[in-house]
């Protein structure tokens, strides 16, 4: 199908269907450009030794992992052993607790997002954040919440309708809210908002997507609609996956890391590698009990 | 090929439809939690019994012992009779449970009676001097002679509006940056400046007055009119008033905005005075309503901070910038204290427009900072209406 003449009028009643069962394919040439925000294209995510630390308690030591652009990473591991703290890390949402405090690089296409000169603001724009819990802005319809991202970040569109178009039909969302996008977002199941909160990331075309957990709130059914996602953005986007369920891991990552977080010691990475060949037959033992849920 | 809902009309050479099954028979419906008839007649009857009791006992064996003493007597012999039939009836926990419902109405009920006194008797009082004219005129003319309904308010009201509506344009800038501050900042300041707002929300009102009177009315009314006795300084005086208000009660919703929503727009790119601005604060919107019209509530009927600022006025005065100006606390004040009959009747009828006024901001308050749709409608099947509810989820 081709893709911009399949598009339809967003307001509801005038557009013919062709096919309910599925959605067209939006395909990445359609997106709607964007005047200000982020440079196109995924990127790639490297950490060289880096560290966190909660006052002077250490919670992370020295991971060196690096995800390929256009890829999708899943950080596997038990809980508290520092995934969401890496996660945050990458996009400088560490920093904001008061206590927080870091070491180490991390580098986003190369270029260290901790260096001097480099805007918070502009990094957490080129990498999109979908948290654990659903936080759609509830004084805000569901088109408003698709473009905030334009709003808050300062970057402009000429073609909103089309870019909410394009941002819900990328999260898997459009035909279930396309008559209703002045309705409030609060509105919503609960996997709806996630994916919501999916397209609201995905309309300001971050280079990368972090993911925390994005899945453990939702019913079977909403996280299969969320992973057939992931597997769509590959071609637009990073995919950085924080989950805890082994299955999940498997069905959506080319590349898994496991970390692992000893009583009274800080998160290490134990293994990282293809996806495959770290559930099949890891190098370590104990990655090998943990994807088989012998332990954690 | 999509349909759309089921056929309106039905084809003439298809044979009619077999009949409907008969609606299956539903158990009677109820709430757990509801009262049933039985429990006001319960109720009822104990109370009558609890009365005719405490009656038979005061009048056989007492002189008599007011009306008070009677009906606390009888509400506590009610609540044991109506608590033991009720035992009797449906066991101890019901009955503890019915009590626990008596005692808190009790309670709602006592709390209701002082308020809606108060405001019955200023509606009784003030009605009859209320006159249409009353919103027009002012007291030009009127002897003390005259009768209530000469004159008018009219300069009263006006003063009240100019000097809230610049009191609320000079306090609510501050009051939700100062709760911004408090909330959305880490700074070590904070501390000391909530201190500061507390104390300032204990300041008695007159002390404001005092504080404007002191330090820009006695030395500087000689240099400009701006600074004389007038209705923008009463307006300053207001906003001390009004200002800890606001900004604890921002303060305090802007606390119960979910932390979520701020990294959730911080995620997005946003700087931190930019998620406040267009996240939290719409966000808390109803809220900050709720926070100026509070603030409104406490500056409106202020007297004494008013009394050496804006002086008071007989007739009209719409500059709040230059002159002596009246308002609605202080014409009832003035009023009131005069000897004459119809003066007090003019004043009782000037806190009834008082009143009005709060409410009409109340309202329009509420009006502005309406929740435009953020909140959905809710569509929990309501027991009163069984047809409409199971028709919702017919199969489709």
């Amino acid at each position: 199908m081709a893709n911009a003449t399949v598009r339809p009028n967003h307001n509801g009643p005038s557009i013919t269907p062709i096919d309910l069962t599925r959605e067209p394919d939006p395909g990445s040439d359609s997106r709607p450009p964007l005047v200000g925000g982020p440079p196109p294209g995924c990127a790639s995510v490297e950490t060289r030794r880096a560290c966190a630390w909660f006052g002077d308690h250490l919670v992370l030591e020295n991971v060196d992992l690096f995800m390929a652009a256009g890829e999708v990473t899943a950080l596997i591991g038990p809980s508290g052993c520092g995934k969401s703290t890496y996660l945050r890390m990458l996009n400088r949402m560490h920093e904001l607790i008061p206590s927080a405090s870091l070491g180490g690089e991390v580098l986003l296409d190369g270029a260290d997002i901790y260096q001097s000169g480099m805007r918070a603001q502009q990094v957490r724009l080129r990498m999109g954040m979908v948290f654990q819990k659903p936080n759609p802005f509830p004084a805000m319809s569901i088109r408003d919440n698709v473009v905030a991202g334009l709003k808050l970040a300062r970057v402009k569109c000429h073609d909103k309708d089309g870019l909410v178009e394009w941002s819900l039909m990328r999260a898997g969302l459009w035909r279930e809210v396309r008559e209703r996008l002045n309705s409030p977002g609060g509105a919503l199941s609960g996997g709806q908002q996630q994916r919501l909160c999916i397209a609201r990331a995905l309309a300001v075309q971050p280079n990368v997507l972090l993911m925390d957990e994005p899945c453990s709130a939702l019913d079977p059914t909403s996280t299969r609609r969320i992973e057939d996602t992931i597997a769509e953005l590959r071609d637009d986007v990073t995919v950085i996956i924080v989950t805890h369920n082994m299955q999940q891991a498997q069905r959506v990552s080319d590349q898994c890391a496991f970390f692992l977080a000893a009583e009274n010691e800080p998160g290490r990475v134990v293994e990282h590698g293809p996806t495959a060949k770290m559930f099949e037959n890891p190098d370590d033992s104990r990655t090998l009990e943990y994807v088989h849920g012998r332990f954690g | 090929m999509t349909v759309v809902g089921p056929p309106r009309t039905s084809r003439p050479d298809r044979p009619a439809d077999p009949p409907a099954p008969p609606p299956a028979r539903l158990s009677s419906r109820r709430r757990p939690t509801d009262l049933t008839l039985d429990d006001y007649l319960t109720a009822a009857a104990s109370g009558a019994s609890a009365v005719a009791f405490t009656w038979m006992v005061v009048a056989r064996l007492t002189d008599g012992i007011g009306w008070f003493p009677f009906v606390v007597i009888s509400y506590v012999i009610f609540m044991v009779l109506f608590t033991l039939v009720t035992a009797d009836r449906l066991g101890r926990l019901a009955a503890m449970d019915r009590l626990a419902t008596v005692v808190v109405g009790t309670g709602a009920i006592v709390i209701l009676i002082p308020l809606l006194w108060l405001i019955g008797y200023i509606v009784v009082k003030g009605i009859p001097a209320l006159r249409a004219t009353f919103f027009v005129n002012d007291l030009s003319g009127v002897a003390a002679t005259d009768v209530a309904t000469a004159g008018g308010g009219a300069h009263a009201i006006v003063g009240t509006i100019q000097q809230v509506t610049l009191a609320l344009i000079i306090t609510l800038p501050l009051s939700v940056s100062c709760a911004v501050f408090l909330n959305e900042t880490s700074s070590r300041l904070r501390r000391p400046v909530r201190i500061f707002v507390d104390a300032m929300s204990g300041l008695p009102s007159v002390v404001a007055g005092l504080f404007i009177f002191a330090t820009l009315i006695i030395p500087l009314a000689e240099t400009s009119s701006l600074f004389g006795y007038n209705g923008f300084m009463a307006s300053l005086a207001l906003s001390m008033v009004m200002m800890p208000t606001i900004t604890r009660t921002v303060e305090v919703v802007l606390r119960l905005v979910p932390g979520g929503l701020r990294e959730a727009g911080l995620a997005l790119g946003a700087s931190r005075a930019r998620v406040v601005w267009s996240v939290v604060l719409p966000t808390a919107r109803s809220g900050v309503t709720t926070a100026v019209v509070l603030g409104i509530a406490r500056a409106v009927g202020e007297t004494a901070p008013l009394l050496f600022t804006s002086f008071g006025y007989d007739l009209m005065n719409a500059n709040p910038f230059d002159g002596p100006q009246d308002s609605l606390p202080l014409f009832v004040y003035k009023n009131i204290r005069k000897p004459a009959e119809a003066s007090i009747e003019r004043g009782f009828a000037g806190a009834l427009v008082l009143m009005m006024l709060v409410l009409s901001l109340f309202v329009i308050a509420r009006i502005i900072g309406r929740d435009r749709g953020a909140r959905p409608p809710r569509r929990l099947p309501r027991l009163a209406r069984p047809d409409s509810a199971r028709t919702e989820r017919s199969p489709s």
